[in-house]
């Protein structure tokens, strides 16, 4: 026989951003559970709101699937004589087995033929085993926060008030801490009263009566369709928020739409300050009206239908206009006097405890920003003083009435110091840049398109993982508590968008440098902590990489070897991607690992940048002996010829201009192929005359160091 | 209803549930949380109810009485309930009914918040109740004070007064609340607000107030080693306001914050300790009344 089950936890409110997550830890738990129980069923949903988690399962069989046991005892031949008799030692494994010997069974295992005990497992009845199970599954819901509220050692997010487990029309009973599970549910946790229910239909149908929407997905859905329709009923539209619209519907079991509205003369505030007043705190939607201008109107959500609808959206009002005034408190004292002013209070805000003030921050950034500039060589003179000009005042709005303090506006930083810098006339570049600098702030966000800005991110973001590593907070596992990875994709996202030929070593030896000279301890010997920086930025880009669709093999090959710009190295990757789909990849690979190949394990070095330039400009000028070889003993038309090519070939290279594409080193490079294929084809490498075999040698390793500068062709599979 | 009314029915309502009605500290405090009614009583195993009314001072919350919501003192309605009973959060549904809030004619929500005294090594979870979408009041479970875990746990009801009256009388400013008899809030303390307001952020004797600090953060210590635990909590008290000052006065740094709370936090967290083995060595008397620390049975 099947029948439906349910299960509700009922709780006083859990935080809106916890339901999710016990959701998902409910689910697992009962499906692994019933698994392992061997508890078979149709469906298992679940379903979640601030005051209710439940489990349903449809067509839960009566009983446990029945299972058989295996005991193995001693192998046939042991167990059993050549006429088929048990042997003494059959006899003591039955004995031991509690069964008699002609119970024994024999069985194949993958070490041959053993005598066994087989027994059936009958199954339990499916209510006695969850009465069992379901008080240790829900110990095991993890929260990120959890309390006690009464005698007993059950810990939860927020008090759990009461249990209810049918299965049918059956009331399973179970205790879990001081709380005993039942067949009554409650409407809310603000009353007393319980509602009996007779069956797991019955207990849906008592909540659907009530208003109650236990789905979350179609709670979401209700409050987007709702809020829509009353920004349109408002004329306007509604300024769409999934993050809201996600925490307003776990805020509530049966959302009811009110609109209201506030003085126009607010309006006069930057749009997004009066956005996040409605939002943060009250969790209000904004609407926009013709020309995307916002109208004096919110949207707000309680919980279940209300008679007095006037006069909760008069509270609601009251509240709302409290929040804009503070803000326009907060935007008056602030603008009163110029966004420098705040500047200069930068100095007594410390940054990060050991590295200075932020004050100083801005300053590093400065500098910071100017090499870059210089590096990727762009902008007129003029660039120099905007940046100088907007990195003063970046960080100025965290020292503003607005920002400071962790208030509900603070999450509006940079956004604010750009409409403070318009305010106090600063020029609109300046203004643009100090937005700009905290771009991209999220997974999805843009990046900067004016010059000083981007500067100024790239500076800010270098200079918080330089910062951070240099206090040892770098990320460890899941541990990232400055969000370092989010700084080091956001720098390579700008960089690589913004086609940015800035190399990073010199950049993070620069930025140490910076932190070096305020006279702040550096930790580790030498370049070790230069060293862990561009690791950590490896591993961003080859994440970033890999996850643009390109093949591990070649994102290994391009940033094992000594790569030093971004930029070049995603346009090496995607030419290689490309080259290998195109099936060209294919011959150029195997000629350059002929040439790895063929040198004597012990000769070759890992990749070292100063050897391979040394190759590079030995090779171009001509100089083979700083190679330790000499033309003179090359026996075959096809050496020299190799010899040529590659002297061509590596001057190219070191003439490139700064900013080529990654995509032109490759077409170089491959220039070389046929030059090399006719070598291997003509020249026995390991000839006898060990002279003329070690001039070789010494010749083909000149050539791989210079190469692997570019590419660690041996990373490559497949080829 | 006025504001004496709303702190009457309150008192009415929670020494029906078996409340003792106490009185606000005799010494500054920033929340009704820091009356030892709270904070020592929520320590060990004795049971404890009690309700109070708080004025609450919060020096950088004064704005010259210029602001209609905000004031560097203001009133808390304070309940404690140890252990917090199983229907705590009817009970307290029940409260705003007393006083005239009618749940099913308004949209009464309960916001998570976690609370947390860095200053007093306290912290527990709960809400913000919202009324129409204001705070009206706070609701918290406790489970540290002092560094001490608490069992049992015990449940704090913490009512805005000056809130709820404004919503109850439907004015917009403070300063409007009608105390009683025709008397208006402002007409009572706006003078206060103004004078305080230009004192904590202006006036203040900041060479004063650091020589304070030490020396009354050394007296509690000092009382501590002496085994006089209560005038040492008083002495944190003590500390903890002249802190609020100097801080409102913009005279501690960032960085200076910090070792400054904790260096309160210390004494606190050893006063806990102390009068949990003070409260033992007495025998925890309030545990052997048969209705625990109730006044009247409830």
């Amino acid at each position: 026989m099947k029948q439906d089950f349910v299960l509700e936890v009922g709780c006083e409110n859990l935080p809106s951003g916890y339901i999710s997550g016990a959701l998902d830890q409910l689910r697992m738990l009962f499906a692994d559970g019933c698994k392992a129980e061997r508890i078979q069923y149709g469906g298992l949903r679940v379903f979640g709101t601030p005051n209710r988690l439940v489990v349903f399962i449809e067509g839960l069989s009566s009983r446990q699937r029945a299972d058989e046991e295996r005991v193995t005892g001693p192998p046939v031949k042991v167990a059993l004589t050549e006429n088929g008799q048990f042997t003494r030692a059959a006899a003591g494994f039955a004995k031991a087995q509690g069964v008699p010997v002609d119970a024994l069974r024999t069985i194949e295992t993958g070490r041959g033929a053993y005598i066994a005990v087989v027994r059936r497992i009958e199954g339990r009845r499916t209510s006695a085993v969850l009465k069992e199970k379901i008080p240790g599954w829900l110990r095991l819901i993890r929260f990120p926060k959890t309390m006690r509220w009464d005698g007993s050692d059950f810990r939860f997010a927020r008090p759990v008030r009461w249990i209810l487990a049918m299965l049918g029309e059956r009331r399973l009973t179970f205790k879990i801490g001081a709380l005993s599970a039942g067949n009554v549910t409650r409407l809310s946790p603000y009353k007393k009263e319980y509602v009996t229910v007779e069956s797991t239909g019955h207990y849906f149908a008592v909540l659907r009566k009530k208003g109650v929407i236990l789905d979350q997905e179609k709670r979401r859905d209700t409050v987007r369709r709702l809020a829509g329709e009353a920004a349109r009923a408002l004329g306007g539209s509604l300024i769409e928020d999934e993050d809201l619209v996600g925490s307003v519907s776990n805020l509530l079991e049966r959302p009811t739409v009110l609109t209201g509205s506030f003085d126009r003369s607010f309006l006069s505030l930057p749009r997004e300050v009066i956005v996040t007043a409605l939002k943060s705190h009250q969790r209000y939607f904004s609407v926009a009206g013709r020309g995307g201008r916002l109208k004096p109107c919110f949207i707000a959500f309680a919980d279940g239908a209300r008679r007095n609808k006037r006069e909760i959206i008069k509270g609601y009002e009251r509240v709302l206009q409290a929040r804009l005034a503070d803000a326009e408190f907060y935007y008056r004292e602030d603008t009163s006097k110029p966004l420098s002013v705040l500047a200069e209070k930068l100095d007594g805000i410390v940054w990060l405890e050991g590295l200075g003030s932020v004050a100083r921050k801005t300053g590093r950034m400065e500098l910071l920003a100017c090499r870059f500039k210089s590096e990727w060589g762009i902008g007129d003179p003029g660039l120099e003083n905007i940046i100088a000009r907007a990195a003063r005042l970046a960080k100025a709005d965290l020292a503003s009435e607005m920002v400071k303090d962790g208030k509900e506006f603070t999450l509006l930083q940079g956004y604010i110091g750009r409409e403070y810098a318009r305010v106090s006339g600063e020029s609109d570049e300046v203004a643009e840049a100090i937005f700009e600098h905290y771009l991209p702030r999220f997974a999805g966000d843009g990046i900067p398109e004016g010059e000083a800005g981007i500067l100024l991110a790239l500076a800010d973001k270098l200079d918080t993982i330089t910062g951070c590593f240099i206090l040892g907070l770098g990320p460890t596992g899941s541990q990232d508590p400055y969000a370092l990875r989010r700084h080091a994709l956001g720098l390579l996202r700008i960089l690589i968008a913004r086609k940015a030929g800035i190399p990073l070593p010199g950049a993070i030896r620069y930025s140490i440098d910076l932190f070096g000279k305020e006279g702040i301890e550096l930790p580790g010997i030498g370049r070790e902590l230069e060293k862990m920086i561009i690791d950590f930025f490896r591993q961003r880009l080859t994440s970033m990489l890999r996850g643009e669709g390109f093949d591990y093999d070649l994102v290994a090959a391009v940033l094992t070897a000594p790569w030093e710009k971004p930029v070049t190295a995603r346009e090496m990757a995607a030419e290689l991607q490309r080259m290998r789909n195109d099936g060209e990849l294919t011959g150029f690979v195997l000629a350059m690992k002929r040439v790895t190949n063929i040198i004597p394990r012990d000769m070759k070095k890992p990749v070292d940048v100063d050897a391979g330039r040394k190759a590079m400009h030995a090779f171009s000028g001509q100089t083979p002996e700083a190679l330790g070889f000499s033309p003179a003993l090359f026996s075959e038309e096809s050496e020299s010829r190799l010899f040529e090519e590659a002297s061509r070939t590596l001057g190219d290279l070191l003439r490139i201009e700064e900013n080529a594409h990654g995509g032109r080193y490759l077409e170089i490079i491959a220039r070389i192929v046929p030059a090399i294929n006719r070598y291997f084809d003509e020249v026995l490498v390991n000839c006898d005359d060990r002279e003329v075999r070690d001039n070789r040698h010494a010749f083909l390793l000149g050539l791989h160091t210079a190469f692997s500068l570019f590419l660690d062709f041996s990373c490559i599979t497949g080829e | 209803m006025t504001f004496q009314e709303l702190v009457t029915a309150l008192e009415q309502f929670w020494s029906g549930r078996g409340c003792l009605l106490l009185t606000p500290y005799n010494s500054e405090v920033g929340a009704g949380t820091m009356n030892p009614s709270t904070f020592l009583r929520v320590l060990g195993p004795e049971p404890w109810m009690a309700a109070y009314i708080e004025p609450s001072k919060r020096p950088k919350d004064g704005r010259y009485g210029e602001n209609p919501n905000r004031v560097q003192q203001f009133n808390q309605y304070q309940v404690i309930l140890k252990p917090s009973p199983e229907n705590v959060l009817p009970i307290y549904i029940e409260s705003l009914e007393a006083i005239g809030i009618d749940p099913s004619r308004h949209d009464i929500r309960l916001l998570e918040d976690d609370w947390e005294s860095p200053t007093l090594g306290a912290a527990g979870l709960g809400w913000e109740v919202w009324l129409d979408g204001m705070e009206i009041t706070q609701f918290t479970y406790f489970q540290v004070a002092g560094g001490q875990e608490l069992d049992p746990v015990s449940a704090e009801i913490t009512y805005g007064l000056e809130r709820i009256c404004m919503y109850l009388q439907g004015v917009d400013d403070i300063m409007e609340i009608e105390w009683g008899g025709g008397v208006k809030w402002g007409e009572l303390f706006l003078q206060a607000e103004r004078e305080f307001s230009s004192f904590h952020f202006e006036r203040a004797g900041v060479p004063f107030y650091f020589e304070i600090f030490e020396r009354y953060q050394q007296e509690a210590a000092r009382m501590l080693d002496d085994g006089l635990i209560l005038p040492a909590y008083d002495y944190v008290i003590k500390c903890s306001h002249v802190f609020n000052v100097l801080d409102a006065r913009g005279s501690i740094s960032v960085s200076e914050r910090t070792s400054y709370i904790a260096r309160i936090r210390d004494v606190a967290c050893r006063v806990a300790e102390r009068y949990i083995e003070q409260r033992k060595r007495l025998g925890f008397p309030l545990l052997k009344r048969p209705g625990g620390s109730r006044g009247r049975s409830s």
